[in-house]
């Protein structure tokens, strides 16, 4: 490769140090027929290859005909496959290439809010560099869903074939917004199950309409949270919706303290009586009693005193 | 009295606070007024629970986004066919200068006028006291602060590269233009496109040329005949071969790209670069001394360089119909050529 | 020409538009005071001193501006719908193109023109006389004039410029700069002397000649001699008075200010009429620019708006003026109102020192409760440009008869009557509202004080109602 590209680059500066030796070529190619010049200059390069000096100006006696044939099966030149060779992620930059081509094309289409477009499943991270093989930063691949997302912003009704066939290269395979829960039903008791979680604890709770009874563990409410804000806080779903005394509720939950254990069955308790009434979802959703707190212990380092806080430093 | 009118006025700030406290808004108060209109399911248990119906309102907005969007629709197609009804009227403006032409309809070699490159601001330099003065011999003089660059200095130099590129793309080199700056990305492209060649617009990876095994490794290649079709029989044969290196470089901002240049001259790649006053003209082959920061200037001169490499491009396929190969082929099978040859001597 | 001997380079750059820039101007001098002054140096200046710049909306959304560089969108096209900008420099030390928004003059300019007034030359406006001084344009033959130009040899034509400097303005160093250019220039200055010597001599034999009835065909021209021509200049140096219009007249200096009174009665260097035209010019000294200083063309303001239903008007629509200090003590001097109209700021001629009836509210105190500030309708009826280049804008608050026919009615504030039942701040500061009045907004709909018997008020607004009647 290394000589190759010396030996194109010396033809280019020999051609502009002296033009004399093109223009004699070129004149001399114009002036013959074609099929035995182009023989005879084709049978001089290949000779210079063999003469370290010579620059295809010698004129050759007339060749026969070339087989075409032949002449397309040899290798010229090794080529990168992509425009965007050297940029070292060349398939990432001729993708995001294409779609800020597609999206300056159909830039003028009219628009939905972005909450009524379709929704689509977009390659994950990982499974986009999977996809093209090269590791993509998180910054760029955000820059292209960015693209994807306007894309498919166009309203669904006018979108353009080819937009929605560059859209669909970059879904996952299958499509995880088409899979629908089962809806959760009551049991042949009248009982809705519901599992909540919060810091280490977890809890079961089942509701069976009632007057207001309260089991957890076997034991009374009272007996199980000895502090107020505890008990307000495990039954604030059935408080909140002014349910208290329509609902039994038997709670089993382990794990944690107090606190954890009280807010685990809220989350269960407003689960289950979400299967009861699902038309108490906004009012349970702004009670904030179905939000998930995700929040866990974070881990103990080693070096570390807890899990952030350092040892007091000591100087010597 | 004084406790009142503070609670109050703090009360007030609350309320004007207008936060959202979620978690915490249940323990404000142990009392619950939360009237709910939702009819309760306790007198029959055993029904299927009814999924939630939309309220009035939200189908009233939901309706009124609906016709909202087809009115846009709507506008959208009349403006369509108003403008295809429409186009053909009028009077046609010649002459014009269009920003977008540069990208569309670049500039040819035989375009260079003085009048252009002045028009692109290709004249301005630095400020005089960023000057380099190794470009001394470029420099027309001082005005307003800055240096200007001579014009026909600047005409002279981008007709020279020019050449080179276009007899690089007629031995079939391989071009990269790399223009990393902020809005380069278009023309760079474009060239690129233009020229047959490659192109880079964003950060060049140290260590591309001098350790391209690495960085390169991975990317794919191809065997292309004369005619520059591909030929997948040698894909195989390309496995151990080393990563490919560009025949000449053209950098648009030389100034952010000091290490490609340097990693050029290590390989002995030739480049051609923009010059603005305050660069090095030694780090590359050929300077084309010019304004390198307004993006027209760079337009036009990746635009004149593209356009270059395009000719010899086609001056290539040209010849390689009449089955002349101006260049040496690539060693994968040099035994092949030279039998293919000795038939024909 | 020396542009045909130019490279084809150095001819296209002569002639390119950035070359074309003029040079940025001399700031506006700063008042000679010892006192300290607290302005700021981001205010707008008086007067314009760099162009501004404006790009066709193609390259205004690449950023292409024909500068080194492209400026950005954050605080051009995105700032604006109208960009303008003004450079300081073209490219500095620190890779940056150092421009600011030109907005500040463009807007201002382009109000004023709003104001359909022509130009007038300066002249001291005085309220208290209730005379308003005539309008006289600078475009007037006999005032439009240079030194250069032909009807300023007429009879009481006056001149704009001189090429002099004005000497009662020039600081110690200039002045000597000024009397070392003369001293190169004495031989031209004396031939010009002599000139006008010889040409004074032949009048005066001339008009004698004329007085005895001598033909005056046959008076031959009078030679002067070196003799006669020192003897006039050693009477000249002995006269002041007399060596003072000459002095002025030869070297083309503007008048100086009037004589201080102290002089009055000594020998001094006295100085011919003003050729300026305007006296006031004769005392601020020469005008830095052409005295309409490019803001309107217009001659005179023989305009009249063509009402639809009313007809022709006498006044032009009047436009609103902003209080931007309302009058009282300022500064422990008792001041007049400040209003600002179109960007200019503008006495408040009519706000008289004690109380007036129907003032405009806001004019005697600041007032915080007016949404969107204290304003009130002004006709603007005069504008100059003074020595300085700031522009004198004189206006009279505008009468009823001009307002009606617009429309236009003065902002009132809510009364706080019972039959006015709108909610004011006197309610929340007496803390019986509960909601705090938004005071940056105008109030739409009126807000009852109270809604705990509403049966009582109507009841209340007849007795009210019948109370006034009967009284009247």
């Amino acid at each position: 490769m290394g000589w190759q590209s010396a030996n194109s680059m010396v033809h280019a500066l020999q051609s502009i140090r002296s033009p004399r030796h093109l223009r004699a070529l070129l004149s001399r190619r114009s002036t013959n027929s074609a099929h035995t010049n182009t023989g005879a200059s084709l049978s001089t390069h290949i000779q210079t290859w063999n003469d370290a000096r010579g620059y295809a100006t010698q004129v050759q006696p007339a060749a026969p005909e070339i087989n075409f044939e032949k002449f397309q099966a040899l290798p010229a030149r090794i080529i990168p496959t992509s425009p965007a060779y050297f940029s070292g992620s060349p398939k990432f930059i001729d993708h995001s290439l294409r779609l800020e081509g597609i999206l300056a094309k159909y830039a003028s289409l009219p628009t939905v809010p972005a909450r009524e477009a379709p929704r689509m499943a977009w390659f994950r991270l990982p499974q986009f560099r999977e996809f093209v093989g090269e590791p993509i930063p998180t910054k760029k691949y955000k820059g292209l869903l960015r693209i994807l997302q306007r894309l498919n912003r166009i309203d669904p009704a006018i979108t353009p074939r080819e937009v929605r066939d560059t859209l669909n290269d970059f879904l996952r395979p299958g499509n995880p917004y088409d899979i629908k829960l089962a809806p959760r039903t009551l049991d042949e008791l009248g009982r809705a199950r519901g599992k909540g979680k919060r810091k280490a604890s977890h809890a079961v709770v089942h509701l069976v309409e009632g007057e207001g009874e309260v089991l957890i563990n076997g034991k009374s409410l009272t007996e199980a949270f000895p502090r107020v804000h505890d008990r307000e806080s495990a039954t604030w779903a059935l408080r909140c919706s002014s349910r208290l005394d329509k609902y039994n509720v038997w709670a089993r939950v382990k794990g944690g303290g107090t606190t954890g254990q009280a807010e685990a069955i809220t989350l269960a308790l407003a689960r289950a009586l979400l299967v009861h009434e699902p038309a108490l979802k906004p009012i349970l959703r702004r009670a904030g009693v179905i939000t998930v707190d995700p929040r866990r212990v974070e881990r103990k380092k080693p070096g570390r005193k807890k899990a952030r806080k350092m040892p007091t430093w000591v100087k010597r | 009295m004084i406790v009142r009118q503070l609670c109050l006025w703090q009360s007030r700030q609350l309320l004007a606070l207008n936060r959202q406290a979620y978690a915490l808004r249940r323990f404000l108060s142990t009392e619950t007024e939360t009237q709910t209109a939702v009819e309760t399911a306790v007198q029959t248990p055993s029904e299927e629970p009814t999924t939630p119906i939309p309220s009035e309102t939200a189908l009233e907005s939901s309706t009124a986004a609906l016709s909202a969007r087809g009115t846009a629709r709507e506008a959208f197609w009349k403006k369509e066919e108003r403008r295809k009804q429409f186009r053909r009227l009028g009077s046609v403006v010649t002459d014009a200068y269009d920003p977008g032409d540069l990208i569309r309809n670049p500039p040819k070699p035989s375009d260079i006028t003085l009048e252009l490159l002045l028009a692109s601001q290709t004249h301005l330099g630095h400020s005089t006291s960023r000057w380099n003065p190794q470009n001394s011999r470029y420099i027309f003089g001082i005005r307003d602060g800055i240096h200007i660059i001579s014009l026909d200095v600047t005409a002279a130099y981008l007709r020279r590269a020019a050449k080179v590129v276009e007899e690089v793309a007629a031995r079939g080199g391989i071009i990269l233009f790399a223009g990393t700056r902020h809005g380069q990305k278009r023309t760079v492209v474009r060239a690129a496109e233009l020229a047959g060649g490659y192109h880079i617009f964003e950060r060049w990876i140290p260590g591309s040329l001098t350790n391209g095994e690495q960085i390169l490794g991975h990317c794919e290649v191809k065997v292309v005949n004369a005619l520059d079709e591909e030929l997948p029989e040698y894909a195989e044969k390309l496995e151990d071969n080393p990563a490919l290196k560009p025949d000449l470089v053209v950098c648009l901002n030389p100034i952010e790209n000091v290490v490609l240049l340097r990693e050029c001259g290590l390989n002995n790649v030739p480049t051609i670069g923009i010059i603005d006053t305050d660069a090095d003209p030694t780090r590359v082959t050929y300077p084309i001394p010019a304004n390198d920061d307004s993006l027209r200037a760079v337009g036009v001169i990746a635009g004149v360089l593209g356009r270059a490499g395009e000719r010899g491009q086609h001056r290539r396929l040209a010849a390689a119909k009449q089955g002349v190969l101006e260049y040496r082929p690539t060693s994968l099978n040099l035994d092949l050529w030279e039998i293919w040859s000795w038939d024909y001597m | 020409m020396a542009a045909a001997k130019l490279s084809p380079t150095a001819n296209l750059l002569r002639r390119s538009r950035l070359f074309a820039l003029p040079q940025a101007l001399d700031l506006p001098p700063e008042p000679p005071t010892s006192k300290s002054r607290a302005d700021s140096d981001t205010a707008t200046l008086p007067h314009p001193i760099r162009p501004s710049i404006v790009t066709p909306a193609s390259s205004l959304a690449r950023g292409d501006w024909g500068f080194k560089r492209p400026l950005p969108a954050k605080s051009t096209s995105l700032k604006s719908s109208k960009p303008v900008v003004r450079i300081n420099a073209i490219d500095t030390f620190e890779h940056v193109t150092d421009f600011e928004s030109a907005a500040d003059h463009t807007m201002t300019l382009e109000k004023f023109q709003e104001l359909h007034l022509p130009m007038s030359l300066p002249a001291k406006v005085n309220y208290a006389t209730s005379i308003v001084p005539r309008h006289n344009s600078p475009f007037e033959t006999n005032v439009d004039n240079t030194e250069t130009s032909k009807p300023i040899n007429e009879v009481g034509s006056k001149q704009f410029r001189h090429t002099g400097p004005w000497l009662a303005g020039l600081s110690e160093a200039d002045f000597n700069a000024y009397l070392r250019r003369v001293q190169k220039d004495k031989p031209e200055i004396l031939r010009k002397l002599r000139d006008r010597f010889t040409a004074q001599l032949n009048a005066e034999r001339k008009k004698r000649a004329q007085d005895d009835g001598q033909d005056l065909a046959t008076l031959a021209p009078i030679q002067v001699t070196d003799e006669d021509f020192q003897r006039y200049i050693k009477v000249l140096r002995s006269d002041p008075a007399s060596l003072g219009p000459v002095l002025f007249d030869l070297l083309d200096l503007p008048s100086p200010p009037a004589v201080p009174s102290d002089r009055i009665g000594q020998v001094y260097y006295q100085s011919p009429g003003t050729k300026l035209s305007s006296s006031e010019y004769a005392v601020w000294g020469p005008p830095s620019t052409h005295p309409s200083a490019g803001l309107s063309y217009s001659r005179s303001h023989a305009l009249i708006y063509n009402h639809p239903n009313n007809g022709p008007q006498t006044y032009q629509r009047p436009v609103e003026a902003r209080i931007l200090r309302p009058k009282g003590r300022f500064k422990g001097k008792s001041a007049k109102a400040i209003a600002g109209v179109g960007g200019i700021a503008v006495e408040d001629v009519n706000a008289m020192t004690f109380a007036e009836q129907g003032a405009p509210a806001g004019l005697a105190s600041f007032d915080a409760t007016i949404p969107g500030g204290a304003k009130y309708y002004v006709t603007p009826f005069r504008a100059s440009v003074d020595s300085y280049g700031r522009i004198q804008l004189a206006s009279f608050r505008a009468t009823t008869a001009a307002k009606v026919a617009y429309g236009i009615q003065e902002y009132k504030k809510p009364s706080t009557g019972p039959l006015t039942p709108w909610m004011s701040v006197d309610e929340f500061t007496r803390d019986q509202q509960r909601i705090v009045p938004r005071l940056d907004r105008p109030r739409t709909s009126p807000l009852p004080i109270s809604s705990q018997e509403p049966a009582q008020k109507t009841e209340d607004v007849a007795r009210n109602l019948m109370r006034t009647l009967s009284s009247s």
